[in-house]
């Protein structure tokens, strides 16, 4: 355990120092500003209330893409620069390296997915009388499980690719599985428990007929998933040269 | 110190072709490549960092690269040419680290940085990130930690290059009968006096394996082009005496 504390919080300084988790932050932040300044036309209040949420929706995919690809850049670049090496030179396990980076960049999305959702919800103003608060705060917490599956799979590319590749790959896989679920709302990308589902309900949730069971369903999935790609990425880190 | 049969490739480029090596405990050994590359390769081999393709080896008397505080890890130190650490981190810092994470209580740990302080000249620099320092600095500061642990076998990759040769030969000087190091060195005069063993490796083998008195009783150096003679000469057949 005193392991994977050491590691995790050497990895929430590394990103504090090299202004990752600012740049993380700050992205995720951005995802709530277009809700909180885009003009919607008064008349009907669901419709309102929609446009406002919606482009938080595909903020938020977009913002996890990068942050998706940022990990696995930062993972990339720990293997090829020696410092995961210097730990494991001193007995720490390869899969604790991964899980450290893990749970500190699990830190930074809610750092920032957190206070992105209360200025999100702040910008609704007398809208938000006719959206669920509780439906709104466990999609929001779906769209993080769906986060943390995308930083596992952002770590396991790093643990396997080169910086740029990983960081290019990372980022564009997440992308392209969540932004269409809002944008496009294609089925196969929204229908629960796929990875989108979290977003499309969020793009859409003063009409969705059971947001929070399917968000949960989705949340869940996507945990499952972070556990499983976790898994690969400190099998594929074992087998890694450092 | 045994290796049999070590294969390993780096883009395409077969670094070690069943290499099989011996080295006594307490050896000095100056570890050399012709191309460079695979001295390097073999240390990370040794330190657990890379993967060998085939073969097998034993370090300390172990075959099994074990992740406990009290087994393999902790009885084998590498030092990377740069240190290896995270640059922001201060002396202290590096050092506590690596003595929690070699699992020292809290008593015993201070006791041994303390001794390191004194050993490697660190005391007026100690809380201030060490890329701050210099190179010279940060590599001292990977020294102390990769002795911190008091290992029985040290590898030593192109060590503290930054340093000035007086106080690379001090900090080079390492202590214990018993203790086992393997330098790599693209510089071999540099190492004069600090090995009493040469090992070269070429086309992925071992091509000499030699005490280093054995250069000069053949009147050569402690240099790349000396190995290589003395690699030369113990290969070529006796020349037979004439009629």
């Amino acid at each position: 355990m005193s392991r994977f504390l050491a590691v995790a919080g050497l990895a929430l300084r590394e990103l504090w120092i090299s202004f990752r988790l600012l740049f993380v932050m700050g992205l995720l932040l951005l995802a709530a500003l277009p809700a909180a300044i885009v003009p919607v036309p008064g008349g009907d209040p669901l419709a309102g209330a929609t446009g406002r949420i919606q482009p938080f929706a595909i903020g938020l995919a977009a913002g996890l893409a990068l942050a998706a690809g940022v990990a696995a850049g930062t993972i990339s670049a720990e293997r090829q620069r020696g410092t995961a090496g210097w730990l494991v030179s001193r007995a720490v396990p390869r899969g604790t390296i991964v899980a450290g980076w893990f749970a500190a960049f699990a830190v930074v999305l809610l750092l920032g997915i957190g206070p992105a959702a209360v200025l999100a919800w702040l910008s609704l103003g007398p809208l938000a009388e006719i959206v669920d608060p509780v439906a709104f705060g466990v999609t929001v917490a779906a769209a993080w499980g769906v986060g943390l599956a995308a930083l596992a799979m952002g770590l396991l590319l790093g643990s396997l690719l080169g910086t740029l590749p990983a960081m290019l790959l990372g980022g564009a896989l997440t992308a392209a599985l969540l932004v269409p679920a809002v944008t496009i709302g294609l089925p196969a990308l929204v229908t629960p428990p796929a990875p989108g589902a979290p977003f499309a309900i969020l793009g859409d949730l003063v009409d969705a007929a059971r947001p929070i069971t399917d968000s949960v369903r989705a949340g869940g999935a996507a945990l499952a998933a972070s556990a499983v790609l976790l898994l690969l990425a400190s099998a594929v880190m074992g087998r890694a040269d450092l | 110190m045994v290796v049999a049969g070590l294969h390993r490739s780096v883009r395409r480029r077969k670094l070690l072709a069943g290499l099989d090596l011996r080295i006594p405990v307490g050896a000095r050994v100056l570890l050399v490549s012709d191309p460079p590359g695979a001295d390097s390769l073999l240390l990370g081999i040794l330190a657990g960092l890379v993967r060998a393709r085939r073969g097998r080896f034993e370090v300390a008397g172990l075959a099994r690269d074990d992740d406990s505080t009290g087994g393999w890890r902790r009885r084998i130190a590498y030092l990377p040419p740069d240190g290896g650490f995270y640059g922001w981190l201060s002396p202290r810092e590096v050092l506590e680290l690596a003595g929690r994470l070699a699992g020292y209580e809290p008593a015993e740990r201070r006791r041994r940085i303390d001794a390191a302080v004194e050993q490697y000249g660190l005391a007026g620099e100690m809380n201030r990130p060490a890329s701050r320092g210099g190179p010279a600095l940060a590599q001292r500061v990977g020294l102390a930690a990769a002795m911190l642990g008091d290992p029985e076998v040290l590898l030593l990759d192109e060590p503290l290059r930054a340093v000035g040769a007086t106080e690379r030969r001090r900090l080079l000087e390492i202590p214990g009968e018993r203790r086992t190091v393997l330098l790599v060195s693209r510089y071999p005069a540099s190492e004069e006096g600090l090995v009493d063993r040469v090992v070269l490796i070429r086309g992925g083998r071992v091509a000499l394996q030699a005490r280093a008195g054995e250069l000069a009783a053949h009147g050569l150096t402690l240099s790349m082009q000396g190995i290589r003679d003395l690699a030369q000469r113990q290969a070529a057949p006796p020349i037979a005496a004439s009629a």
